[in-house]
């Protein structure tokens, strides 16, 4: 799977160099996982990136401009994957299990020298099955959830389509357009027997100017989408009888209706600048950096699709700065990573009857990242890494006073090794275990997390064919109860 | 010349100035910030050590509660933004207005909704009433929600009369209809045996309730969380509806509206309920108003837009109530009218035929 790779003489100086810069970027910074139901992502799953090699121009920036440098050749594939996971820890609001599907079709064109086009078709869904109340997908992910009085089956479903298309403005000069639309309705079989439609849109324009080697690139791009989110919770003998929260710990009890009614609707903003040099002192030794600014705002509505009422209104602001330093000499058969991502996040969210803050968050994520390449004569290839994020912070609910002081600390570390077996067939593993201290709703100090991998592809005369096994298990300090998960992937690409 | 580092930073600095250009302004005011300074009164005197609660609707919080000082004063700090109805229930003791040297223990009860103003506080004045005050037949409690059932059965509903005033009141030839828009739009008028305004069969004695069921009959044989109406002291009776169920041992309201072949079905969670004294029974061109006895309107939605004239009722009560939930609406206290169906009435989680809950 990788490609050979040639000597250079200069390797040995750019090494030095590499190695001081780590030792000074250890001092200062560290990353990891920022969320606790997060897992390592093995490569072996993301079927545009090559192992062992460092994030493409796209793949790290998200610029369209930069698609047809990253990719120069045609590609489809197929992915199906299908995922169970047992929550028996859980929070107050999670589902007992969920159950997720989901279908990718993806294809790459190069159309001539100049334009190149590429489009997605994916099909998700999601069963939450036991979930305790929430008529939102993820409670804990809004400040104004919506919930009932009974615990239920949830099913979520629905297409998502993306399109890319780039192309060349000049020998110095691209543009690149992107645009991704989703549609996913949801269902619980009890009453409140809540339909939840959300249509996610969004659109994405980039620049982006480079040398004719294509060593130097800067590149733009600027984002908008728009989201709209629509619960219903209908009466069934009783009327429909749902809170609205305001956080995590107040609520209200909206008047009960035979059909009560949620609305958010939310706009996206982001623009992200992007600067990658390769070969920067050295053959082998790229920087990439790219700086991101977003932000959305959201209005939820509340009460009969007629006389709807504002419950309250949130911004979450994030910037930050994404930096990858890479050395993969040419000629040597391994490679280093060490990556960094600052964010910062701001959030606020007003009260729906009076101009008055009711909610508060400010954050600040340190993430460090350091991987390792190594390849055997082509035959077994390894790539390990660690990683740690520091993030420190502030919650606070004003209508009833609450505040937590965030400071968290999570790292992380992982292996994954391909072997090729013959020609055609190769293996894959990859084990990954990290400690992460989770928010304040989780109600436990820690959790340790283990993920496992293994898998196959093999090389067939229509393309390559591909399967893998995934586990993971999520342990908290204290208690018995965790939190499982398993996983089949199949995929087919050429 | 500008160098490309330059273009760099200024475009991260544009795209930061549009970002927070994008969104409305952040507040500057922290909620939990409302002050309330409360003021309870009794015939413009001030009424200290007076318990003074606060309840709202807007969050699933518990009430605030606190004293009058001496000079009548409470003052509550640290409120979330929000609208409040504030209730005032407690005795005191006066001079007797006929003696000074002696003293009265009176019942008072106050209430009002306040909401904060643009800088978050409040200062008004709670008057109080005395039990007692502005007497009569009240309809006291209204019963119509239904018990919880999964087959729409709401046939215990009742409607809970008082007498609040000192005198022996009668009942005989008085009406009881649901509304329709307005008083000119009468739904069903059903009316009390006797004569109306000289008949004196049927009296009401200083403080007491009277039931007035839809079907005097014992209900939680139906459904056990339902209630025992086989001591109603009246009950709804149409006899052009041959299903109505008929207590021999309980008198009758009879229908007197022609065409009416239907018991008196009213609204689980919203509608009109007027008591009369039966002096207009022509109820093609609507009641007269100078005949209701009381009047309540009710509904559950808070954006409910109101169906009766405002003289009868400036308000309604039940915001909140749910169907099928064994919900009742009854009055803070004994016969407490303010002609103000929203600070009058509040909801409680089970109905109390014949009894004032606690």
């Amino acid at each position: 799977m990788n490609k050979a790779i040639q000597q250079s003489p200069k390797a040995g100086k750019a090494m030095q160099q590499f190695f001081a810069i780590i030792a000074c970027s250890s001092l200062i910074f560290l990353g990891g996982k920022s969320w606790a139901q997060e897992t390592h992502s093995f490569s072996f799953l993301n079927l545009d990136q090559e192992f062992g090699k460092p994030a493409n121009s796209y793949l790290f920036s998200l610029n369209p401009a930069l698609y047809h440098l990253s990719f120069t050749e045609n590609f489809s594939y197929y992915s199906i994957s299908a995922n169970d996971k047992l929550n028996e820890f859980r929070r107050e609001y999670d589902p007992k299990s969920e159950q997720n599907y989901d279908f990718l079709f993806k294809n790459y064109y190069v159309l001539n020298s100049k334009a190149s086009f590429a489009a997605s078709v994916a099909y998700q869904r999601d069963n939450k099955t036991g979930m305790a109340r929430s008529l939102e997908k993820d409670f804990y992910e809004h400040y104004f959830a919506f919930t009932d009085t009974t615990r239920g089956d949830t099913k979520y479903e629905g297409p998502q389509l993306w399109f890319l298309y780039d192309r060349q403005l000049g020998k110095h000069l691209g543009f690149g357009i992107e645009t991704d639309y989703k549609i996913e309705r949801g269902l619980k079989d009890v009453y409140t027997r809540c339909e939840t439609i959300v249509r996610d849109a969004s659109l994405r324009t980039g620049l982006a100017c480079y040398t004719k080697d294509h060593k130097t690139v800067v590149g733009l791009y600027g984002e908008y989408g728009s989201v709209q989110s629509k619960y219903e919770a209908v009466k069934e003998l009783q009327d429909a009888i749902v809170k609205t929260f305001f956080g995590y710990h107040v609520f209200r009890t909206e008047n009960p209706r035979s059909s009560n009614n949620k609305t958010d609707y939310t706009n996206r903003y982001s623009a992200s600048a992007q600067l990658e040099k390769k070969d920067l002192f050295t053959p082998g030794l790229d920087l990439q950096i790219a700086f991101l600014a977003s932000g959305r705002e959201s209005t939820v509505e509340v009460g009969s699709t007629t006389t709807p009422q504002d419950r309250g209104y949130w911004v979450r602001n994030t910037n930050g700065i994404h930096s990858a330093l890479s050395f993969y000499p040419q000629g040597k058969s391994y490679g280093l990573q060490l990556s960094h991502k600052l964010a910062l996040l701001e959030d606020w969210a007003r009260s729906g009857s009076y101009d008055i803050l009711i909610i508060e968050r400010d954050a600040t994520s340190n993430n460090f990242g350091l991987s390792f390449f190594k390849s055997w004569s082509q035959k077994l290839s390894l790539q390990t890494g660690v990683s740690m994020e520091q993030i420190t912070g502030n919650y606070a609910e004003y209508v009833i006073p609450f505040e937590y002081e965030e400071d968290r600390l999570n790292w992380g570390a992982f292996v994954e090794m391909e072997a090729r077996i013959n020609p055609i067939l190769n293996l894959q593993f990859g084990a990954s275990f990290a400690q992460q201290n989770p928010y304040f709703y989780w109600n436990t100090e820690q959790f340790s997390n283990a993920a496992l991998y293994l898998g196959f592809d093999r090389l067939t005369e229509w393309g390559t064919l591909g399967v893998g096994l995934q586990y993971a298990c999520w342990s908290p300090k204290d208690g018995d109860q965790n939190i499982q998960q398993a996983g089949l992937s199949i995929f087919y690409r050429r | 010349m500008v160098s490309k580092k330059q273009i760099l930073w200024l475009s991260l600095l544009g795209i930061l100035c549009l970002q927070n250009s994008c969104f409305q302004s952040k507040p500057t005011e922290l909620d939990s910030s409302m002050s309330a300074t409360l003021f309870v009164v009794f015939e413009d005197q001030s009424i200290p050590n007076v318990a003074v609660r606060l309840r709202t609707d807007d969050y699933g919080i518990s009430s605030y509660e606190d004293s009058t000082d001496l000079d009548g004063m409470v003052v509550f700090v640290g409120l979330p933004w929000a609208s409040f109805q504030v209730n005032v229930k407690s005795e005191v003791v006066l001079p007797s207005p006929i003696d000074p040297s002696k003293y009265d223990t009176l019942q008072v009860f106050g209430t009002k909704i306040i909401a904060p103003d643009e800088d978050g506080s409040i200062v008004d004045t709670i008057r109080t009433i005395a039990s007692g005050t502005q007497p009569g037949l009240k309809i006291n409690e209204l019963y119509t929600a239904g018990p919880p059932n999964n087959f729409f059965y709401f046939y215990d509903l009742y409607f809970e009369l008082y007498n609040s005033s000192n005198d022996t009141l009668f009942l005989d030839g008085m009406i009881m209809c649901r509304m329709g828009t307005y008083l000119a739009n009468v739904t069903y008028i059903f009316q009390f045996p006797g004569e109306p305004l000289g008949g004196r069969e049927y009296p009401v004695a200083p403080g007491q309730f009277i039931v007035v069921a839809l079907d005097a009959y014992d209900h939680t044989q139906v459904i056990p969380a339902s209630v025992d109406l086989t001591g109603a002291d009246f009950e709804f009776r149409n006899s052009a509806d041959y299903g109505d169920w008929d207590n021999p041992d309980v008198p009758n309201l009879e229908n007197l509206k022609v065409g009416n072949h239907l018991d008196f079905l009213c609204g689980l969670t919203g509608d009109v309920i007027i008591l009369a004294d039966g002096s207009d029974l022509n109820y093609l061109d609507g009641v007269d108003i100078n005949s209701v006895v009381d009047c309540v309107e009710y509904s559950s939605s808070a954006t409910h837009i109101k169906e009766i004239e405002s003289s009868l009722d400036r308000g309604f009560g039940g915001v909140g109530q749910s169907k099928y939930s064994s919900n009742s609406l009854e009055r803070i206290a004994p016969g407490f009218d303010t002609n103000n169906s929203t600070l009058d009435f509040e909801i409680i989680s089970y109905p109390t035929p014949g009894y004032q809950h606690e």
